[in-house]
């Protein structure tokens, strides 16, 4: 009897069926939108217009715009914001960290949407707790949602308040990492909190910091649930992120194949910010 | 050691970070139990003074939220099932049997590369595809592709743990006479409950908040799932804001246990390292 001999053999029949679906879930889609990019909605093949038709679509341009202001403020404030923050906690007595960080789990944990959808309500322009509280700094009545001015801010809170803590929790167990000794002797020889942190944990935080920040960038360019739920592209289309724009193209105006150009974008644009986290986790 | 004044100006800091995080959930709660002119009430009622729980019996008897209950519920089952089971597999191949290292590397990758693709771009095709296939507006549909994308959490979560089961308990066995498959199932396995419970916890979680492609996927009761339900309150016409507000509430049920029970879980081993 012919007996197989490959020693590999057993290493990819455990592998199979992880394959096997994701051939059917993702590649096989992958290849569909390639097809839809070269053909129209009648499945002709019409070549590189969708291609040009989106090079010269202000609409979604000025989207693509939307998409990059949104990603460029939020990722850095969400990852400023994250390293305070991270430092905070590491000054934290150990009954009050612990409180802090099962806190700062409920943002990240709780749906998207819902997430979305309590921000619209904190966000009201009325009765809202946000416009609530600024009464009491004497700043007027803000519409978050409603100005197409204001809702860029509004947005990059909602998504900050939810993925801050993610950068957090990277950066808090990169300052655990710190060996205990150098920050006792830092500690020592009288050096500030701050000094300290610059000083000792930095480096060491590099490339958890390197990590957080890759990882943000390519998960923003995806942001669509929350910001979807508060404002469904926004005020005349103020905040129209790519992924809402595609939706749009996609499924209400059931243009698929042109919506596929998009999508396509949007995926390379993914895999650019990603790159930095596959060669970070190729070494391992 | 540290000064008072710096440690009470910390513990402020926390407490506003706490508050922060906190308060917009502790809002929707809030919410959903207010009177209907409580709700518009300017300046805002923080603490309620009715325990109103009209709205949730509203939102499960005449939004139809119940079926989108039980939608999510076998939806996020399933998926787990099928992810953990299919995962734990790869991530034990991937981390134990025999690969060319590029190979191993590569397919690793590969797997990870799976996560990173946007649900919005990966559910325009599949929309198409699964139309064609009849796979459309179905739980089975939903269950497939959330297990897909979030099987790569699993294979990793596997293989990092599993990597450091010792292999002399596992050759032991294989001079037994054991197929790698008995390894794996008899000896592996049952070493792995901790990893295989966090990936679980985690694909529970991940595909019951899952949004995006039930948008695309979806039409009506039969497959539509809580997510989705929150979202048509948001946008029907005749909306309350409590229904709405009770409509989140129930919809972060799972993130809300995870938080009370699995973070005290979660807590006590970062504490064991904060003890070093």
């Amino acid at each position: 009897m012919y007996k197989v001999k490959s020693k590999y053999l057993t290493s990819w029949l455990f592998l199979m069926p992880v394959l096997f679906c994701t051939a059917f879930v993702i590649v096989i889609p992958l290849g569909y939108l390639f097809y839809f990019i070269f053909t129209n909605e009648e499945n002709h093949f019409i070549g590189l217009q969708n291609l040009i038709r989106f090079s010269q679509d202000s609409t979604t341009l000025t989207s693509l715009w939307i998409t990059l202001k949104f990603v460029l403020i939020s990722v850095p404030i969400q990852l400023g914001i994250g390293m305070a923050i991270a430092h905070l906690l590491d000054n934290l007595s150990p009954r009050v960290k612990k409180v802090a960080l099962v806190s700062l789990i409920v943002p990240m944990i709780i749906p998207y949407v819902v997430s979305g959808l309590i921000w619209s309500l904190l966000f009201n322009r009325m009765f809202g707790v946000v416009n609530y509280l600024l009464e009491f700094v004497r700043i007027g009545p803000v519409s978050w949602l409603s100005d197409p001015s204001v809702v860029m801010y509004s947005i990059t809170i909602i998504s900050s308040w939810i993925w801050m803590p993610f950068v957090v929790i990277i950066l808090y167990s990169g300052i655990q990492a710190v060996p205990g000794q150098l920050r006792e002797a830092a500690g020592l020889d009288g050096a500030s909190s701050w000094r300290v942190f610059r000083h000792v944990a930095l480096p060491f935080l590099k490339p958890f910091f390197v990590i957080a920040a890759f990882v943000r960038l390519s998960d923003a360019f995806k942001t669509f649930d929350e910001v979807f739920v508060a404002t469904e592209g926004g005020p005349y289309l103020a905040s129209e992120l790519m992924s809402i724009r595609i939706y749009r193209i996609g499924m209400k105006q059931v243009r698929l194949h042109y919506a596929s150009v998009l999508a396509l974008f949007l995926l390379i644009l993914v895999l650019l910010c990603s790159i930095g986290i596959i060669r970070a986790l190729w070494k391992e | 050691m540290k000064k008072p004044i710096t440690r009470g100006l910390f513990i402020f800091a926390a407490s506003i970070v706490i508050i922060v995080c906190i308060f917009p959930f502790y809002w929707a709660i809030v919410s959903s139990l207010k009177k209907p002119f409580e709700m518009a009430a300017y300046p805002p009622i923080f603490i309620p003074t009715t325990f109103n729980v009209f709205y949730y019996l509203r939102l499960f008897l005449k939004r139809g939220f119940a079926t989108y209950g039980i939608n999510s519920i076998i939806v996020a089952l399933s998926t787990t099932l099928l992810s953990v089971g299919i995962g734990s597999f790869a991530g034990y191949s991937l981390a134990k049997l025999p690969f060319t290292k590029t190979m191993r590397n590569l397919v690793g990758t590969a797997i990870l590369a799976v996560y990173l693709v946007p649900h919005v771009v990966l559910a325009i095709p599949l929309f198409s595809w699964f139309r064609r296939l009849g796979l459309f507006d179905t739980k089975v549909g939903l269950v497939l592709t959330y297990s897909v994308i979030y099987v790569p959490l699993v294979v990793w979560i596997c293989r990092g743990y599993m990597q450091n089961i010792p292999q002399t308990i596992e050759d032991a066995a294989i001079v037994d006479g054991c197929s790698r498959f008995g390894v794996f199932l008899r000896i592996v396995l049952p070493m792995s409950t901790t990893a295989l419970i966090t990936a679980a916890i985690i694909t529970f979680i991940f595909s019951w908040n899952e949004f995006a492609i039930a948008l695309f996927l979806t039409a009506t009761e039969n497959s539509q799932t809580l997510p989705i339900g929150v979202y048509g309150l948001r946008s029907h016409q005749a909306f309350t804001w409590q229904v709405m507000a009770a409509g989140g509430v129930v919809t972060s049920i799972p993130a809300i246990l995870f938080s009370i029970f699995a973070t005290g879980y979660l807590v006590k081993g970062l504490a064991f390292q904060l003890e070093k």
